[in-house]
C-alpha cells in the first residue's frame, strides 16, 4: 500500500464503477473507509485532518456534490463522536474502521428494509408514475412484484436530458412488470389515470423537501392539484443538512452530468440545463425510508436527533 | 390597688366641672356620648396602671401599640396582594381605561402598576431601576431585555444574605420570586424570560446544600455568564453564520423592526462578508423600533465609512408596504418575540401582516429566532394573550414622528395630581383672569381634539404589542440548532428539554 498514490476521487469513481448498486454517499463514505485503512493516521488530531482534508477534496472535485455531502457529513460525525469513545488509540483507530464498514453494510441493507415499509403502499391493479430511473423505487417495485405477487402497472417518465426513463423501463420489463415510457410534457395527460405517484431522491433536505432529478417539481405540483399521492422512496442517509428555499439556492454547478448517463443530448444548448431540482416539502404526501414512513416534518427530527445527541 | 382609685376622679373631676358650668340648667344630666366617653377613659386609666404596676412606662405602652398596628398592616401588605391592587390608585379605572370589550381580560398598565408599591420595600435597588428602564421602553427586545434582567440577577444574588434559620438553596428561589414579582410590575414577562428564569430556579435548586453561601453564590453567577454566554452571544453566531448565506451580492432584503439578531446580520454581511445589498426597512408606529435599526445601521463605520455606502436602505412605514415595495424583495427577516410549539411565529404588531403580504407575493419569510424563545405554549389567536401598552401612545402627540417619551408610573400620577390641584386653585381665582384662562382653553382645544378622549364614552382605544402569525406564512425558522421549517418546533422544545 502505497500512501502518497492514494487518491479519494479515483477511490471513489472505482467504486461507484465496480458496483451498480451503490449510491453516492456510501460510495462516499467507503472510500473514506478505505482511505483511514491505508493511510494509518498515529494521533486523533491527525485522523480528524485527514478526514476533513480528503472529505473536502471529494466534495470539491465531484460536481454534484449533495448526496455525497450527504455521506461525507455523516461519516465526520462519526469519527468525531467516536474518537473520544475509547481510551487507547490502536483500538480506537481498529474499531473506526470496523465501524465504518458495518456502517457501510447495513447502509445497504437500508434499502431492503424501505422496501418493506413501502409495499403496503403498492395494491392490486395500481398504475403508478415512477420518475426517471432509481434504485430504491426499482427495489421497492421488484420486491412488490417478486415477492408479494402485486399486480400494478408503471407510467415512466423519459426524463430528459439524462433520458434515464429508458433504463428504468428496461429494468422493470425485465421483471415482468408492465410499464410505459411517456415523454415528460405527457405528465399532466396522464395524471388523472394514476393512482400514486413513486419518485426518489438525491437528497432529502432539512425541511422534508427533497433534492431529485429535473422534472420532479411539476410532477409534485401536478399531482397535489390533482390530489394524487406524491410518495418518496429514499434512505434515511441521503438526508442533508440543508435547506433551500427555492431552486435556485441548490449548491450545484450547472451543465454537468449527474452520474454518468447513457446517453449524450445531442443538442449543444440542452448542455446548459439543470439537472436537479428541488422540491418543496408542501408537495411530498409521505417519506418512504429504513426508519419507517415519515412525513416531511419528522425528516428535521431525525436529523436533530442525528446531530445533537 | 390604691392608685386607680385616686386616678378615677382625677378624671372625672374636669370633667364635672365642665358640666357644671355648661350646663346650668340641668347639671345632673350627662349626654350618652359624654357617659360611653367617661368610662372609656375609666377603663384605659385602669389599664394604664394595671401594666404600669408590672413595670411597663406609658411611653413603651404607646411604643407597643404603635408595632402592633404595623404589625398588622404588614401582614396585609404580604398577604393579599391581589385585594391592595384593587384598593390602590385607581379608583377611576371605569371612565379612564376603556379598551374594547374583546380585549378586556388583559391587563392594563395602570392595573400593573398598582401592585408595585406594596412589596417595593424587598426589592433589590437595581431591579428597582430596571423596572423603571423596562416600563418607560429604554430596554425594549426580548432579549436586551433578557440579558439586562440575567446580569441584574447576579447583582441581586451576589448582594444575597441568607436569613438564619433557612438554608440558600431553599429560601434564594423565594426571594427570586419577590423581585421578579416587582419585574412584572412593569411589563409582563417574555417568553425567553420566562424560560431562564426557570432555569435559573431550577440551577438554584440543584445547588448542594453543603456548599456554603459564597461558594453557591459564585457558582451561580458564573452559571448565569455562561447561559448568557452559550443562549444568547453564541447562539446569535451561528444563527448568523447561517442566515447570511440568504444574503447575497445585490438581493432585496426586508426587515420589520428591530431585532437585535437581525441587526448583527445585516452588519456582519457588510463588515465580514463584504456584500452589498439592498434593505427596506419597515416600520410601524407607535414605537418606531426601526428607525433604532436605521441609526445603529448609519453609526455603524467600515474603515471610517458609514455602512450605508453598501447598504442601500429604503424606510418605509408600514401602511406602505405596496406591492410595488414588495415588488423586488428576496426575502423578508422577521425578528421573533417567541415561537410557540404549533409552529405560530409571536412577535411584534403588524408581523402577521408582513408575512401574509409576502406570501401571496411568493417571497420567502425567514425569522431568526434563539431556541431560548421556543416555548411548549399554543395559542390559536393573538387575543387570548397579549400585552396592551398605554392608549396614550396612540392618542398623544398626533402630529409627533417621535416614538413616546414615557415617564415612569409614579411620576405621571405625580403631575396628574399637580395638574388637578393647580386647576383647583385656578378655578378659585377671581373672575379677573377669566378671560385669559378662556383663551388658553381655546387654544388647549385646537391643539387635538382628542386630548380629552378619557371622556368620551364611545371611544374606544386599543394598542397591543403582538400578534400570531401562523405557519403557513414562514418558509423557514433559523435558530442555533439548524434551519427548520415551522412545524419542527416541537422537535427543538423535545430535544432542548433534554439537555
Amino acid at each position: 500500500m502505497s500512501n502518497e498514490t492514494f487518491d479519494i476521487k479515483t477511490t471513489y469513481l472505482r467504486f461507484l464503477e465496480e458496483d451498480e448498486d451503490l449510491t453516492m454517499p456510501i460510495a462516499a463514505i467507503e472510500s473514506l473507509v478505505t482511505m483511514l485503512r491505508t493511510k494509518q493516521p498515529s494521533t486523533s488530531s491527525e485522523l480528524i485532518k485527514l478526514v476533513k482534508s480528503n472529505i473536502d477534496t471529494l466534495k470539491s472535485s465531484i460536481s454534484n456534490a449533495i448526496s455525497l455531502s450527504a455521506g461525507c457529513d455523516l461519516f465526520m460525525r462519526f469519527v468525531l463522536r467516536n474518537t473520544n469513545l475509547y481510551s487507547d488509540w490502536e483500538s480506537c483507530k481498529k474499531n473506526l474502521v470496523e465501524n465504518g464498514e458495518l456502517f457501510v453494510q447495513r447502509a445497504k441493507d437500508s434499502r431492503n428494509k424501505l422496501a418493506e415499509f413501502g409495499i403496503p403502499f403498492i395494491k392490486d391493479d395500481d398504475t403508478i408514475l415512477v420518475h426517471s430511473f432509481s434504485r430504491v423505487v426499482y427495489q421497492l417495485l421488484l420486491k412488490a412484484r417478486k415477492e408479494k405477487l402485486i399486480r400494478f402497472r408503471v407510467k415512466v417518465t423519459e426524463s430528459r436530458p439524462s433520458g434515464k426513463g429508458y433504463h428504468m423501463a428496461k429494468l422493470l420489463r425485465d421483471a415482468d412488470i408492465p410499464v410505459e415510457v411517456i415523454v415528460d410534457n405527457a405528465v399532466g395527460y396522464v395524471i388523472h389515470n394514476v393512482d400514486k405517484i413513486l419518485v426518489g431522491a438525491e437528497g432529502v433536505a432539512e425541511s422534508g423537501g427533497i433534492i431529485n432529478h429535473i422534472g420532479s417539481y411539476q410532477i409534485g405540483c401536478l399531482a397535489k392539484t390533482n390530489n394524487k399521492p406524491f410518495y418518496v422512496v429514499t434512505e434515511s442517509h441521503k438526508f442533508v443538512r440543508l435547506f433551500p428555499l427555492a431552486p435556485n439556492d441548490l449548491p450545484t454547478e450547472m451543465s454537468q452530468l449527474l452520474e454518468q448517463s447513457n446517453e449524450q443530448p445531442e443538442d449543444q444548448d440542452l448542455l446548459k440545463t439543470q439537472l436537479i431540482d428541488f422540491t418543496p416539502h408542501e408537495y411530498i404526501t409521505a417519506l418512504i425510508t429504513d426508519l419507517g414512513v415519515l412525513t416531511p416534518s419528522a425528516v428535521s427530527e431525525e436529523l436533530i436527533k442525528v446531530w445533537y445527541d | 390597688m390604691a392608685e386607680p382609685k385616686e386616678a378615677t376622679p382625677q378624671v372625672e373631676a374636669p370633667k364635672a366641672e365642665v358640666n357644671k358650668t355648661a350646663d346650668a340648667v340641668d347639671p345632673k344630666k350627662l349626654s350618652n356620648k359624654e357617659l360611653k366617653e367617661l368610662k372609656k377613659k375609666e377603663k384605659a386609666a385602669k389599664r394604664a396602671a394595671q401594666k404600669e404596676a408590672i413595670g411597663i412606662s406609658p411611653e413603651q405602652q404607646a411604643q407597643i401599640a404603635q408595632q402592633k398596628i404595623e404589625k398588622k398592616k404588614q401582614a396585609a401588605t404580604n398577604t393579599n396582594l391581589k385585594k391592595q391592587l384593587n384598593q390602590t390608585l385607581i379608583k377611576d379605572n371605569g371612565t379612564k381605561n376603556r379598551v374594547p370589550s374583546l380585549f378586556s381580560h388583559l391587563e392594563t398598565r395602570e392595573q400593573r402598576n398598582a401592585s408595585s408599591p406594596s412589596i417595593s420595600h424587598l426589592v433589590h435597588p437595581s431591579i428597582l431601576s430596571l423596572t423603571l428602564k423596562y416600563s418607560s421602553f429604554k430596554i425594549v427586545g426580548s432579549i436586551p431585555r433578557l440579558r439586562s434582567m440575567m446580569e441584574v440577577f447576579k447583582r441581586v444574588i451576589q448582594d444575597y444574605q441568607t436569613p438564619a434559620n433557612t438554608t440558600l438553596t431553599r429560601h434564594l428561589t423565594g426571594h427570586l420570586s419577590i423581585q421578579i414579582e416587582y419585574l412584572k410590575t412593569a411589563r409582563p414577562l417574555s417568553i425567553s424570560m420566562g424560560n431562564a428564569i426557570r432555569w435559573l430556579k431550577q440551577e438554584i435548586s440543584h445547588i448542594s446544600i453543603d456548599t456554603t453561601d459564597q461558594q453557591a453564590k459564585d457558582s451561580l453567577c458564573q452559571s448565569i455568564d455562561d447561559f448568557i454566554r452559550d443562549k444568547i452571544d453564541l447562539s446569535d453566531k451561528l444563527i448568523i453564520t447561517y442566515a447570511a448565506n440568504h444574503i447575497t451580492n445585490g438581493s432585496n432584503v426586508l426587515t420589520f423592526g428591530h431585532s437585535q439578531v437581525l441587526e448583527d446580520l445585516f452588519k456582519y454581511c457588510v463588515l465580514e462578508q463584504d456584500k452589498k445589498f439592498n434593505l427596506i426597512v419597515v416600520d410601524s408606529r407607535p414605537l418606531f423600533e426601526g428607525k433604532k435599526l436605521l441609526n445603529n445601521l448609519v453609526k455603524t463605520t467600515k474603515n471610517g465609512v458609514s455602512i450605508t455606502q453598501d447598504i442601500k436602505i429604503t424606510y418605509v412605514l408600514i401602511n406602505s408596504l405596496s406591492s410595488t415595495i414588495l415588488k423586488d424583495v428576496d426575502c423578508a427577516f422577521l425578528g421573533v418575540h417567541a415561537m410557540l410549539s404549533n409552529g405560530r411565529l409571536y412577535s411584534r404588531v403588524g408581523t402577521g401582516l408582513i408575512a401574509m403580504m409576502c406570501h401571496t407575493r411568493n417571497i420567502p419569510v425567514l425569522t431568526c429566532c434563539e431556541s431560548i424563545k421556543f416555548s411548549d405554549k399554543v395559542q390559536l389567536d393573538s387575543v387570548t394573550n397579549n400585552e396592551l401598552a398605554d392608549c396614550d401612545d396612540l392618542i398623544e402627540d398626533i402630529n409627533s414622528k417621535k416614538p413616546p417619551q414615557k415617564k415612569s408610573f409614579a411620576l405621571e400620577q405625580f403631575i396628574q395630581q399637580c395638574e388637578a390641584e393647580s386647576k383647583d386653585t385656578k378655578t378659585k381665582q377671581p373672575t379677573k383672569k377669566g378671560q385669559a384662562n378662556e383663551v388658553k382653553e381655546v387654544q388647549d382645544t385646537n391643539k387635538s381634539p382628542l386630548q380629552d378622549w378619557r371622556n368620551m364614552p364611545s371611544l374606544n382605544i386599543l394598542n397591543v404589542m403582538y400578534d400570531l402569525t401562523p405557519p403557513e406564512y414562514i418558509k423557514k425558522v433559523v435558530t442555533e440548532l439548524g434551519a427548520l421549517p415551522p412545524s419542527s418546533v416541537p422537535v427543538i422544545l423535545r430535544e432542548y428539554k433534554n439537555t
